[in-house]
């Protein structure tokens, strides 16, 4: 009885006191710090870094697309620009000369070309596609980074790390695996050392399982950096494998 | 032509009686929600109309604008009946009703019981509709209404007697006349306002009497298979009960029409500030219900009943007898009847809840709980 | 209108050079060819030894050395023929080009032992009409391939190239065009299968400020390749058939997406492009006629995904290759939101010919109901593989086994795979079905035999199509994961039970319920399997063992020590060291270091090794 009556005082002691909620839409509360309407960079406290590591997974997934990953307006942050994990790799990659890319990027603004052809065209000057050079790219042509990397990455072709010496590409295409492909494969591996598609340790030998190489008649079809060796067997490829290191005085 | 004059008058009186219900029952429902609000830190309707007094006509012509079916089973003479059947205790206590000074509709002798007997139409008519909407759990619903009801009649008949025997008469009027003074009955027998109160809330299926009709426990109880016009018969009810019966405690306890200024304004006859006390009063009360509902936890059937048989009636009973003896036989019996009755009162507040706890500790000695550790 | 007839023409035979023209008909030329395949068997080297030869000679002004594209028979590469005569020569080596000079150019006689040989009478074929892989064929779409030099615009020139597109330019009917098209039923493999003519006709709709025409080479599956033949050898063919659509539908601008490891068919294209250019045929007012059109080349990465209209679109646009709902379709908001009508190249280069010829004629190519020719990229264990173009409806059995040849000597013919990753695999016993709308994905048919094990294959499907998913749908994504997981569990001989009713569950929700043409399509080769080769997924699940010797988890080598001489040879090249005996006694594999590389069964000259499998030990075919 005595708490009915102690509830009856509480709620009447709300009668006067003035309203939590607002008029909306006329009103609008400003909304709190870490609500989801507003979002901005966390800076961890500690560090008093940007936790931010420009992944720019937040433009790619946004579904309103509302997110541009800037790179030439830092935020207003006390620490230094880039985050460090993206210094990090770009250490990683050593130093990259950009210079070729310049005809690269003025022949593509230019005529218009396809992302993929750059692509493939910076690929071809440098091996692979360092991560300072999508970085110029996306500078440059005003495409954001993520969908560069969205394109790079969709498809094997592109290398995003430097390759080995020498690359080894089996051909995965259904007449090659109907005519022992795999046993090929299998084979380079154990010559290699390696246990799955990649590059061995030592940065010797890129293997990797590309699509059709064209040559569907003597399958299965390998090809080593240009050349390309039809009918291949394990044996033959355990051959290669000795020969590559043979010349290249690796043992 | 005399006859049909009357007649004329009569059905005049009836539809604005009807009209009040509907129209107090429409000012209780912003009435409330906007109070509600209020008390808890919010708004209320606040759009439709200068501060959203509208929202009960826009609610009605939505209801209104609802498709009016039937289930198919359903017995479709009762089932049409129990809405309007349901208002019928509303409309006809208005004539009773002391509204101001020297003007009621009908001074009839035996007021308080009359009041009584016609408010049990609403028992009725709810277990008709739960009958009629052959649906089980409106009839358990009903059935539960039903039970809660008639349970509660009799702790507020036991107070009404008390209230008679102070006035020694059953007309209204009387009661405000013994009143006057300010001596009213609610100093002076509190405890009884107490008991009568806590009835008539649970008469109206209110505040935390209100399981019969709560969602969450029964759909909507018997009104489950009414829809539009049909439910909001029930509804409007409900709301314009609660300020007839709010205006009969009034009556009862607060002294009716009195307060200062009487005879200030008078317009044909009638002095309109008496009925301006009384409607004050009125909605005093309409407020404390509202509060009521707000802070109190709803009660369980179980423990619905047993407040009722296991609380109220003994007190009831209690009550009768000390206050007839006092009335009957102490000198200056109205101070003493509120010495006594305050008295009493305080105690029941400051008793309650350390016996409920004593009580509740000697259960569960005897059926030790699993559940908690060694006492 | 005469007037404009004849100033087209005018402008037309100036784009022409005949002096230039290196492929003539009626005069003595040696025609190699250069295509891919043949090039990849050593077509440069035969080449070279032929000009070398008849220069050695003071033959050179008598002789003209001609490349051309593909002759169709890739198995047999290199490929020479000597016209006019038309002596056919499969399998020319540098060595033997001398004795070709000699006796067939200068002698006028064929040499005998270097003829093709009958793969059932064994006797020698001498003409190139007369080689059964080409005698089934009717060469509609590759009429000129193998005929010309591919970089010769004059050459194709003056094998009525863009003779379509100059009547049609002269008649100025773009709607006539569209009819010929519709009417003829030419199809297409892009997307849904569906009608190219129609698809042009729908891309009208509308008023827009541009159109784009957009031609597909991808091919999508890794074992296709009939579109690069197309482009290798007459890609001016694939350029009338832009030109030809764009003067229907009115565009301006072209697209022809190149797979980068088709450097050779890029390389064609990209020459035939300029040299198109330059004559005039390809930029503004073109023939003074009013159209203007251009192409450009996007060369990218195989994408299984670009099967998919609208992923190869995305694709065109720089973007991810990800397909997106339809409606609206491409002919209505397609390459940079425009019209854009999307085919492959063997599509656009029938167009020419079904504008000349008519529609009627085109229909009447195929057999009973079927219209028009199909082209496939015929490979696997046939024993004459090659790009074959048919009449639709002609039955499979009449292309494995009359024009490819049928299985290989010793194997025993399985089933085939048309379409690579998204189509279907048919056991030998439906062979009889015509070919006309099984090739939905790709142009690839793989003849297998009894040392493919089905279920294997299957997988490796699976993983293609499970690697190449853009990943948009949930049941396509996961429910290729999840049928991969099973599988491999299954190959591994890890099977349970429940799983094959699993997989076609899988399978059916993954068809159901995904947005593009690779999600409808990726369980096709693993519900075929189910369904007709059920048997070998039991033997695989229940008892552990692989019927075809393949599936590695449930295989074991042993050597049979009847047939076993002891030579040794095995034991020296084994890679693993686990072959021991003395020479001259029967060997022994130590089967719990062996890695199953298959080399030892390879070298093997007596035949002496088992591939076992299962509980039964039962020998796999081809091992016995």
């Amino acid at each position: 009885m005595l708490g009915i009556l102690k509830a009856l005082r509480t709620t009447v002691s709300h009668l006067p006191r003035k309203p939590l909620t607002v008029q909306y839409p006329e009103v609008r509360e400003e909304l709190p710090e870490r609500s989801r309407g507003l979002f901005k960079v966390v800076v961890d406290v500690t560090t008093e870094e940007a936790r931010c590591r420009a992944c720019t997974l937040c433009e790619t997934n946004c579904p309103v697309q509302v997110i541009r990953v800037d790179y030439r307006n830092k935020y207003d942050l006390p620490a230094v620009d880039q985050a460090a994990l993206a210094r990090d790799r770009l250490a990683e990659q050593g130093a990259v000369d950009l210079s070729p890319l310049r005809p690269i990027i003025d022949g593509h603004l230019e005529s218009g070309t396809g992302l993929n052809a750059v692509l493939q065209r910076v690929q071809d000057a440098y091996g692979y596609l360092p991560r300072a050079a999508l970085q110029q790219l996306s500078l440059e042509t005003g495409t954001s980074l993520s969908q560069i990397y969205g394109t790079a990455s969709f498809s094997d072709r592109f290398r995003l790390a430097p390759p080995a010496a020498h690359i080894i590409s089996v051909c995965r295409g259904t007449t090659c695996y109907a005519a022992g492909a795999p046993l090929v494969a299998q084979a380079l591996r154990e010559a290699l050392g390696i246990d799955a598609d990649g590059t061995t340790a030592d940065g010797f030998v890129t293997l990797q399982s590309v699509d059709c190489l064209g040559v569907c008649g003597p399958a299965p079809v390998v090809r080593v950096d240009d050349r390309v060796h039809v009918a291949m067997t394990p044996e033959r490829a355990h051959a290669l494998v000795q020969e590559l290191r043979v010349a290249e005085g690796v043992t | 032509m005399d006859v049909f004059l009357d007649i004329l008058r009569g059905l005049v009186a009836v539809i604005i009686a009807y009209a009040f219900v509907f129209i107090s029952a429409l000012v209780n429902i912003v009435f409330e929600r906007r109070t509600l609000a209020f008390m808890q830190d919010r708004l209320g309707p606040n759009r439709t109309g200068p501060q959203g007094i509208l929202q009960s006509v826009a609610d009605s012509f939505k209801m209104l604008g609802k498709e009016d079916f039937a289930p198919a089973a359903v017995d479709k003479r009762l089932f049409t009946l129990a809405p309007i059947m349901v208002m019928i205790g509303a409309v006809a206590v208005q004539l009773v009703i002391p509204y101001t000074k020297g003007w009621t509709g009908q001074d009839l002798n035996i007021g308080i019981i009359y009041i009584v007997a016609v408010t049990s139409f609403t028992v009725l008519a709810i277990l008709i509709g739960g009958w009629a909407s052959h649906n089980k759990y409106s009839l358990v619903g009903a059935l539960r209404s039903a039970a809660q009801m008639v349970s509660y009649e009799v702790p507020m008949i036991l107070a009404l007697l008390v209230v008679a025997a102070a006035t020694s008469s059953l007309s209204l009027n009387d009661v405000v006349s013994a009143q006057a003074g300010y001596q009213w009955f609610v100093f002076v027998m509190p405890t009884t306002f107490f008991i009568f109160f806590i009835a008539s809330i649970a008469e109206l299926n209110r505040g935390p009497f209100d399981l019969p009709e709560s969602e969450s426990e029964l759909v909507a109880g018997y009104g489950t298979e009414y829809s539009g016009m049909r439910f909001g018969m029930f509804f409007l009810n409900e709301y314009a009960g609660m300020t007839i019966m709010s205006m009969v405690t009034v009556t009862l306890f607060f002294g009716g029409w009195e307060g200062p200024g009487e005879d200030l304004l008078v317009l044909w006859g009638v002095s309109v500030i008496p009925f301006v006390w009384f409607m004050i009063k009125t909605y005093v009360l309409v407020f404390a219900l509202v509060w009521i509902r707000l802070s109190v936890p709803r009660l369980q059937v179980n423990e619905l009943m047993a407040f009722a048989w296991k609380l109220l009636i003994p007190l009831g009973l209690a009550n009768i007898l000390a206050s007839t003896a006092i009335i009957l036989w102490a000198p200056q019996w109205k101070w003493v009847m509120a010495g006594f009755s305050w008295v009493v009162l305080i105690a029941i507040v400051g008793l309650f809840d350390p016996l409920l706890r004593r009580r509740l500790r000697r259960k569960h000695a005897q059926a030790p709980s699993l559940t908690r550790g060694t006492a | 209108m005469s007037e404009r007839a004849d100033r087209i023409e005018a402008a037309f035979a100036h784009v022409f050079h005949p002096s230039m023209v290196s492929a003539r008909e009626g005069e003595q030329e040696v025609r190699v060819c250069a295509a891919t395949t043949c090039a990849g068997s050593g077509a440069g080297a035969v080449r070279d030894a032929f000009r070398d030869e008849l220069t050695r000679r003071g033959l050179q002004q008598e002789w003209r050395v001609v490349e051309t594209g593909c002759r169709g028979s890739c198995d047999q590469g290199p490929i020479v023929s000597v016209e006019p005569a038309g002596v056919f020569y499969p399998r020319v080596s540098p060595a033997s080009v001398p004795r070709i000079v000699a006796e067939t150019l200068v002698g006028g006689r064929p040499v005998e032992d270097l003829l093709y040989r009958h793969p059932d009478t064994g006797r020698p074929v001498a003409r190139a009409a007369d080689v059964p892989f080409l005698l089934g064929q009717r060469r509609l779409v590759l009429a000129l391939a193998g005929r010309i030099d591919p970089a010769s615009i004059d050459d194709a020139i003056a094998h009525e190239r863009y003779r379509a597109f100059v009547e049609a330019l002269i008649a100025d009917e773009p709607d006539d065009v569209i009819d010929a098209v519709e009417e003829s039923g030419l199809r297409t493999r892009v997307g849904d299968p569906g009608s190219v003519g129609s698809r042009w006709r729908r891309a009208l709709d509308g008023t827009h400020d541009e159109r784009f025409v957009v031609c597909t080479a991808d091919e999508g599956d890794p074992g296709a390749f009939a579109d690069r033949t197309v482009l290798e050898s007459d890609p001016h063919a694939v350029i009338e058939g832009m030109l030809l659509a764009a003067f229907a539908i009115g565009a301006r601008h072209g697209v022809v997406r190149v797979r980068r490891d088709h450097a050779a068919a890029g390389e064609r294209l990209r020459g035939a492009l300029v040299e198109c250019r330059e004559r005039g045929l390809l930029g503004r007012d073109i023939l003074g006629a009013g159209l203007s059109f251009d192409i450009e080349i996007d060369a990218a990465e195989r994408m299984l995904v670009c099967a998919d209209e609208t992923a190869l679109i995305a694709s065109l646009e720089g973007r991810r290759a990800v397909p997106r709902i339809r409606p609206p379709a491409p002919t209505e908001a397609g390459f940079r939101g425009r019209p854009t009508v999307v085919s492959d190249a063997v599509a656009y280069a029938a167009v020419p010919w079904i504008v000349r010829n008519g529609a009627a004629a085109y229909a009447a190519a195929g057999l009973h109901e079927h219209t028009g020719t199909r082209v496939f990229s015929l490979s696997g264990q046939v024993r004459n593989g090659g790009v074959v173009e048919v009449p639709a409806g002609t039955s499979l059995r009449r292309v494995v086994e009359d024009i490819g040849g049928g299985a290989r000597p010793g194997r025993r013919l399985k089933a085939v795979q048309i379409g690579g990753p998204l189509g279907v695999c048919l056991p030998a016993t439906a062979l009889e079905a015509p070919i006309d709308d099984l090739a939905a994905g790709s142009s690839s048919l793989v003849v297998l035999d009894d040392r493919t094990c089905m279920v294997d294959l299957a997988r490796h499907l699976l993983s293609i199509s499970q690697r190449e998913g853009c990943g948009t749908c949930v049941p396509c994504r996961l429910g290729t994961k999840r049928s991969l997981e099973i599988l491999e569990r299954i190959v591994d001989g890890r099977g349970r039970d429940g799983d094959m009713e699993l997989l076609a569950e899988l399978g059916t929700y993954c068809s159901q319920g995904t947005l593009c043409v690779l999600g409808g399509n990726a369980s096709n080769p693993v519900l075929g399997t189910l369904r007709d080769f059920a048997d070998e997924y039991e033997a695989h699940i229940t008892e552990r063992r692989c019927p075809a010797g393949v599936c590695r988890a449930l295989i074991t080598y042993s050597i049979d020590p009847e047939a076993c001489t002891g030579c040794t040879l095995c034991a020296q090249r084994c890679p693993a060291a686990v072959i021991s005996g003395r020479e001259g006694q029967p060997h022994v594999i130590d089967v719990s270091g062996c890695t199953k590389c298959d080399i030892c069964r390879q070298v093997c000259p007596d035949g002496a090794v088992r591939v076992r499998s299962g509980v039964s030990q039962a020998v796999a075919p081809g091992t016995a």
